[in-house]
């Protein structure tokens, strides 16, 4: 067994958790990505045409964008889509009709404008029994009018009722700009869907999901301590991608210390060890910690959601991550003054 | 904004919100959205692949080709079924150039043209005729003059179904 793999084993989980990929088997349906991809689902089956989705990045686009593609891929009499995955900004307007045409399977022998289009037109009226989509990830990178157009004339086709090719572009929020300056585009967008940072309740959701779709059991699997929890949303203000990476390099501290409670100060520790130096950050965590932790008293202020009450475990942890956070805060503070 | 204008605008309330009731609407809508598996957490555990399928799933490579022929791509359109405007467009043009190309015969195999050669000999039968005077005339079966030739000539070549009269 790989050292990498005892880890895992070693926390009581069956792989990893926190992988830097876009696994929709680790897709968390928060509010928003609920909505949004409730409002995406009834785009497509309507054959409303494009659909927009933006978001800063890390914040689950892409893992959206395959939750839903395993969405359709579970349908193939319903569904048929292709995807883009990573469009590059130099590609013609040709070169995206090649890549598009490619990836709904097709090969057409004469590489000319009017024989792809035809190609992809007589594809989509073949399978116009099925709801046919083109995705596009990191749409972004399309930022010439030529390659706008060309998306607009591909999704052209219409029966009286519906389009024969949705589009469902998904994009980072510098997107909107190149959007307002294509308006013909712009006003055929049916939705524009804008997906933000998720909630502290949430991150604490996402997380358990996560450890649970990893093989984590109750009894034996990692715990992330109330404190940590704080830490890791405060550094990470609510974007996934963030909070997994953190996450990630979080466990790897606590199964090599041989524990399996992460606490705030295993997470301080590793800001500290693999993040971008950022003292103001850095206060901003130990004081999202301390102020739950305790009031000025010593007092415990807040029950974490979840854990027994009358754990002195529990309490016992949280008071000495507060104790070594606000050590930490006050010399972060001396420094700065100093 | 300036002291007036920000007086002016709580006088008038502005700054307030308009109405709360997007909220509200957003709390009912999530509420009544009722149980779809497509938008839960995860995926069923039929619905899994394996790390092919999953990089497929990425869009970066190449899907495969579609078995082939595809009706998408067949080489000959259906003359009785078009499918898109530019089929039938070229069907039309190439039926109206196939209609053009009975009436005159237009094939290959039957397509010749006069050599300069054929010409030269004409034109010199012709001059030792117009010389020498005629010592024949001939008429095609039409009943029409035929031009007069000499023996080693080569027939002048013809097109279309009626031959000229040549003085």
């Amino acid at each position: 067994m790989d050292e990498t793999q005892a880890h895992i084993e070693f926390l009581g989980l069956r792989e990893q958790p926190f992988a830097p990929t876009a696994d929709p088997v680790y897709f968390y349906a928060t509010r928003e990505h609920k909505e949004c991809l409730f409002r995406l689902w009834n785009s497509i089956d309507s054959g409303h045409g494009i659909a927009v989705v933006l978001g800063n990045y890390g914040t689950g686009k892409t893992t959206l964008l395959r939750k839903l593609i395993t969405g359709m891929a579970a349908d193939p009499e319903r569904y048929h889509a292709a995807v883009i995955g990573s469009p590059i900004p130099s590609w013609t307007s040709f070169a995206l009709l090649e890549n598009i045409v490619a990836q709904f399977g097709l090969r057409p022998s004469t590489p000319s404008y009017v024989a792809y289009m035809d190609a992809l037109n007589r594809h989509l009226l073949a399978n116009r029994n099925r709801i046919c989509t083109l995705i596009i990830d990191d749409a972004q990178n399309l930022n010439k009018r030529g390659q706008l157009e060309l998306l607009r004339l591909v999704q052209n086709l219409e029966t009286q009722q519906r389009k024969l090719l949705n589009l469902v572009l998904f994009s980072q929020l510098e997107w909107a700009e190149v959007l307002r300056a294509a308006p013909n585009f712009h006003q055929r967008v049916n939705l524009t869907y804008t997906l933000g940072a998720i909630q502290f309740e949430e991150t604490r959701q996402f997380i358990a999901f996560r450890l649970m779709q990893a093989g984590a059991r109750e009894d034996e699997g990692p715990t992330f301590e109330e404190g940590a929890l704080r830490a890791i949303h405060a550094y990470a203000e609510g974007i996934p991608r963030v909070i997994v990476t953190l996450c990630r390099n979080s466990l790897l501290v606590a199964s090599q210390l041989r524990e399996r409670v992460i606490t705030a100060d295993m997470v301080l520790h590793t800001i500290d060890k693999t993040t971008l130096p950022d003292p103001e950050k850095r206060v901003r965590v130990v004081a999202a910690i301390a102020e739950h932790a305790v009031s000025a008293d010593g007092q415990r202020v807040q029950t974490p959601a979840g854990e027994d009450p009358g754990s002195l475990d529990a309490r016992a942890r949280d008071q000495r991550a507060a104790r070594i956070l606000l050590q930490a805060g006050r010399e972060n503070q001396s420094v700065e003054s100093a | 904004m300036s002291a007036e204008e920000a007086q002016d605008n709580a006088a008038r309330q502005l700054d307030g919100p308009v109405s709360n009731e997007p909220d509200a609407i957003e709390g009912k809508l999530m509420d009544r959205i009722g149980p779809d598996a497509r938008l839960d957490s995860g995926i069923p555990e039929d619905q899994r692949g394996g790390d092919l399928d999953f990089v497929e799933m990425s869009g970066i490579t190449l899907s495969p080709p579609l078995p082939d022929p595809s009706p998408a791509d067949a080489p000959s359109p259906n003359a009785n079924d078009p499918l898109g405007f530019y089929e039938a467009g070229v069907i039309d043009v190439d039926g109206a150039m196939e209609a053009a190309a009975e009436k005159t015969d237009l094939s290959p195999g039957k397509m010749r043209s006069p050599s300069a050669d054929s010409f030269r000999e004409i034109a010199e039968g012709l001059s030792e005729q117009n010389f020498a005077g005629a010592k024949t005339s001939t008429v095609e079966p039409d009943g029409s003059p035929s031009l007069p030739r000499t023996p080693d000539a080569p027939p002048f070549p013809r097109r279309g179904p009626t031959s000229a009269t040549r003085t």
